[in-house]
């Protein structure tokens, strides 16, 4: 039998981090050596479908818990409009066109629902909010991106959700959800599966019913391999014959500089894979030798693997560029040590004035935001830097063609999948030389420059090198270029190959 | 389509449900096809309908119509049926509240409640408590006798009723009400919404919004260009205000069941009877008015002067092979026997009745009556109080018996001699009808509306002056010394019952349909459905 492996994660959100980019990776890396793979979320998500059409992913490389017990994995071939949608008998009600967002529906002159329009659609339903008599928010009816009404959810009296019922396509309530007393809190307190091949079962948590779907779904013939961390007890505790692998896609140690040392401090996280499930995994997959390497050190009893969690072809038409911007590409959080990165450029202004840094990817939260516009108001490096949030495909092609050299200060990564991004646009690099990654992309002073972690100094002085200097940006982007063999997919496949075969 | 409106249908019901099925009979009998329409949710409807010899086909309840559950294959479900969704069930009876205990594993998953035992004395499930994992009661399920999941009442984590959901049987929800706070801070119903099969989502801020969308709907499925849609109120609430202004034309009927006027002595002025008092203010919005008895037909005219037309038609119908029954004579009956079968209510007045039996004793030693009926215990027990103080007065005690009901009303009237009445108001009488048939010579005061028409007086029986006990004591006395009188008086009550045989009630409700026929006709002309076409999305394409 051949195998089938399922790539298990909570999501596919509107912004990704390196997880599931790794995850969707290897989805079509394996799709594209033939091999049967799909990714398995457990959250509840209209645009889901949406989403992975942005990023290349076809509807049936996914398999969405929700979409699986609605019967509704198929692809989006309905648009439900608004204006011609059933919901709205035009008999009756009218609608009202608020704005390409919103439009009201009225019955003589009382405002009955708001409907918001789905997200990047024209004029298809996201969601109706409901009115009552009293003009509070009865009920909302919730659409997926795919033309179906897939949840209706209803309000507590005094706010709040309520309980929530998860349709098939005939309408027929097949989960579910109450919001009920736990401890002293009101929170989901009940999945309930119902007429599953003829039988109901009550669950108490969603990872619960997670693990239900997983046992379903798996067999003898499935690999189940685990992106998430927070999934590990789930994975861990399914009553399957699935074999089943964690992937880590980050430094284990909260320390990233101590990761070889065998009494570092775990992530929290991870304590509940090395510490009480470990025996539960067939084996642990990393993405770097030297992570595989210590690990074994730290755990010698262990199963492990290393295979690069990305794999990027090389772009076309990749030219030499001769702007003096510097990008960097990623999640915007506090981890990533972005306040560092900003506190070089006044410095590399001085040597070249019209250098500018994209800071491109989706922020930790509003705050984290508003505290660097302030650092970058107190370096007076307004028009030297621009906060893109988070962008894909061609947006981010743009940006990517047009970059002259992509830096990190991150101070500990898994591979640093942006950085091997970076390579199939021929990108030189400078980084900080932190556990695992950026040594196995960059070589010093070939493609790039490793750095000393938090020598500012050094940093700046870098990347003014090779803004100021044509020969050793041509050198770089040519070696860019060729050390970006390394990544491409059928690389990184043949990694997976002799892990097949071990 | 003909349409008969009403509330609910329950186990004990009114003179007006009573109406209502004998004229369901008629109406197959006769091969005119019918809907008794109920507005109000009753998982025993159908139940207590099938009881009395309705087909579920008639049956049009709102709430079924839009769960999609008219017409279903009742099978009742049985507590091991319901499914928990959780492992090692024990189940632990309650017998003293008649409700099954679930565990699982030592933690409540749920408590059924069975239904009643008058009902069924199978353990048939009727409603569930249902738990989650943290021991909340989240929500309890309605079955339908039916055997469906037909309500969900949803609580709040503070317990109280947040959302009730009705479902159609294959798990839909079909229609959905809220409980929220109102402006003075109370918990109240605060909207409806319906959800039909087609996703089309209607919101209501009440019920009436509700009734008035299921009467949109059903006119415009039964329209029919030769067959008028025809709507009996007969219990009006709510009703009548929709049906006066319905987008699709109707023939509205508004039926009396009782006096228009709320002192039934004063016809003429009284203050006009609340039931009636919106639906006959806006009578002329109607097509008819039906009125059980010609007299009140006339009072009905006299005082407002309707435009529409007015149609007496008695609500009470006598099978043919009740008619053609053998009759049995005076002599063959208990000797000096009233019978009274009416609830036992203030309003029925059954202790003039025994003063007038007080009264009449001197002459008539070995007077008796048998009383069967239901004991009304309002107003403080008013009823039961005045009936003991007359029984004690005029020591009575051992020639009155009361019983609490009986299955065959027929068989005791058959064997009593004289039907008396002494009530303050009635619609009609059924129970005065019936005894009739059976050949009792019916007394009465002069009492609106049915027993001053029912009984004849000189023929069938004696009508006296309202409230006037002596005079009715008379009548008894008169008729039970005198066997010659009382068996012919007895015959014209056999004779006069043919006045109610179905023939010539049907007789009265053609009369009825076919004035609405030629109505119906006048309202096609103005009337046009609504547009259907070019309405659909025609230039997306989809796959």
């Amino acid at each position: 039998m051949t195998k089938q492996y399922l790539f298990v994660n909570e999501n596919i959100f509107t912004f990704n981090s390196g997880t599931e980019f790794s995850a969707m990776n290897r989805a079509k890396l394996f799709k594209r050596n033939g091999v049967d793979a799909k990714i398995v979320t457990r959250n509840f998500n209209p645009s889901l479908h949406q989403e992975i059409e942005k990023y290349g992913i076809d509807d049936d490389q996914v398999l969405n818990m929700y979409d699986y017990f609605q019967n509704q994995t198929g692809k989006k071939n309905h648009h439900e409009y608004l204006r011609y949608s059933s919901v709205v008998d035009k008999h009756d009600y009218k609608i009202n066109g608020v704005d390409n967002n919103t439009s009201y529906i009225e019955r003589l002159g009382q405002r009955i629902a708001k409907v918001s329009i789905f997200p990047l659609t024209i004029g298809e339903i996201g969601n109706i909010e409901y009115y009552d008599n009293f003009g509070n928010i009865s009920s909302q009816d919730v659409f997926d991106y795919r033309g179906f009404k897939s949840k209706e959810i209803y309000m507590h009296p005094a706010g709040g959700i309520g309980h929530e019922l998860v349709f098939d396509k005939n309408g027929k309530v097949v989960i579910e959800i109450t919001h009920m007393n736990v401890g002293d809190r009101v929170l989901p307190s009940m999945y309930k599966l119902l007429d599953y091949k003829g039988k109901t079962y009550r669950f108490n948590t969603e990872d619960d019913l997670f693990a239900f779907f997983l046992e379903e779904i798996s067999d003898e013939n499935t690999v189940i391999i685990n992106d998430r961390p927070s999934l590990t007890p789930v994975i861990a505790n399914l009553n399957t014959d699935a074999t089943k692998y964690q992937y880590l896609h980050n430094v284990h140690t909260e320390n990233a500089s101590q990761a070889g040392n065998n009494s570092a401090v775990l992530f929290n996280n991870l304590y509940p894979l090395f510490d009480e499930f470990f025996g539960k995994f067939a084996g642990i997959i990393v993405p770097t030798d030297k992570q595989r390497k210590d690990l074994e050190k730290r755990y010698p009893m262990g199963k492990f693997y290393s295979i690069f969690d990305s794999a990027f072809d090389l772009k076309a038409n990749i030219k030499p560029v001769n702007t003096h911007n510097i990008t960097y590409l990623g999640r915007v959080f506090r981890d990533k040590n972005i306040s560092e990165l900003l506190t070089i450029i006044p410095a590399v202004q001085q040597q070249v004035p019209d250098v500018h840094l994209n800071i491109m990817g989706y922020f930790e939260s509003a705050d984290y935001k508003n505290e660097l516009e302030a650092i970058i108001k107190q370096l007076k490096i307004e028009n030297a830097v621009s906060l893109l949030d988070y962008k894909i495909e061609a947006e981010k092609d743009n940006i990517l063609y047009n970059t002259c050299v992509l830096v990190q200060t991150s101070l500990g990564e898994g591979l640093s999948m942006s950085l091997v991004e970076g390579l199939s646009y021929g990108l030189p690099e400078v980084a900080y030389d932190v556990n695992y990654g950026p040594n196995e992309i960059i070589e010093n002073n070939v493609n790039g420059f490793l750095v000393e972690p938090k020598n500012i100094t050094s940093l700046a002085n870098r990347v003014i090198e090779i803004l100021n200097n044509q020969d050793t940006y041509d050198r770089m982007h040519d070696q860019a270029i060729t050390k970006s063999i390394k990544f491409n997919p059928d690389n990184v496949f043949a990694q997976w190959e002799t892990f097949f075969n071990k | 389509m003909n349409f008969f409106l009403n509330s609910s249908f329950n186990a004990k019901n009114s003179g007006i449900e009573h109406a209502q099925l004998k004229r369901a009979k008629l109406f197959e009998k006769f091969g005119e096809d019918y809907r008794l329409v109920f507005r109000e949710w009753n998982p025993l409807l159908h139940y207590h309908l099938n009881k009395n010899g309705i087909e579920d086909k008639y049956i049009l309840n709102i709430f079924d119509y839009f769960q999609e559950a008219l017409d279903l294959e009742a099978k009742p479900l049985k507590p091991k049926d319901i499914e928990f969704g959780v492992d090692n069930l024990t189940y632990d009876k309650d017998k003293e509240q008649n409700r099954i205990i679930v565990y699982s594993n030592k933690q409540i998953v749920g408590r059924i409640n069975l239904f009643d035992k008058e009902v069924t004395d199978e353990d048939l499930v009727k409603s569930v408590e249902l738990f989650d994992g943290f021991s909340n009661l989240y929500r309890v399920d309605f079955y339908d006798y039916r055997g469906f999941l037909s309500m969900a009442q949803w609580y709040t984590p503070d317990n109280k009723i947040a959302t009730e959901t009705w479902y159609t049987p294959d798990g839909r929800p079909a229609v959905e009400d809220y409980f929220r706070f109102n402006a003075a801070g109370k918990l109240e119903k605060s909207g409806f919404k319906i959800i039909r099969k087609d996703g089309a989502v209607r919101t209501h801020n009440n019920i009436v919004g509700v009734i008035k969308d299921f009467l949109e709907s059903i006119n415009v499925e039964f329209m029919d260009k030769n067959n008028p849609n025809i709507y009996v109120m007969d219990r009006s609430d709510y009703f009548e205000e929709i049906l006066e202004n319905l987008n699709s034309p109707t023939y509205t009927v508004l039926h009396l069941h009782n006096s228009h006027a709320g002192d039934a002595q004063k016809t003429d002025t009284s203050i006009m009877n609340n039931n009636y008092e919106y639906s006959l203010t806006d009578a002329n919005r109607y097509d008819a008015i039906v009125s059980a008895t010609e007299k009140q037909t006339n009072d009905v005219k006299k005082r407002f002067n309707p435009a529409i037309d007015m149609f007496t038609i008695p609500v009470g119908v006598i099978k043919n092979e009740d008619l053609q029954q053998k009759r049995v004579p005076m002599a063959n009956r208990k000797k000096h026997s009233i019978v009274v079968t009416a609830r036992v209510a203030p309003e029925k007045q059954i202790n003039k009745i025994i003063d007038a039996m007080g009264m009449a004793k001197k002459e008539i030693p070995d007077i008796n009556m048998e009383v069967y009926g239901y004991v009304d215990h309002s107003n403080d027990d008013v009823a039961m109080k005045r009936i003991n103080a007359s029984l004690d007065e005029y020591d009575l005690r051992d020639a009155v018996k009361l019983h609490e009901y009986t299955n065959d009303v027929a068989a005791v009237q058959r064997n009593a001699q004289i039907y008396a009445l002494a009530s303050v108001m009635e619609g009609f009488n059924l129970a005065l009808m019936e005894a009739q048939s059976q050949g009792d010579v019916g007394i009465t005061f002069d009492t609106n509306y049915g027993p001053n028409e029912l009984i004849v007086n000189d023929e069938n029986g004696y009508v006296v002056d309202y409230d006037d006990t002596k005079a009715l004591s008379d009548c008894m006395v008169k008729l039970f010394s005198d066997d010659d009188l009382l068996q012919s008086m007895s015959d014209k009550a056999y004779e006069l019952s043919n006045r109610f045989s179905e023939d010539s009630v049907w007789k009265a409700w053609e009369d009825l349909i076919n004035s609405a026929k030629k109505t119906w006709q006048d309202k096609l002309k103005t009337y046009h459905s609504d547009i259907t076409q070019g309405l659909n999305d025609m230039e997306h394409k989809e796959a």
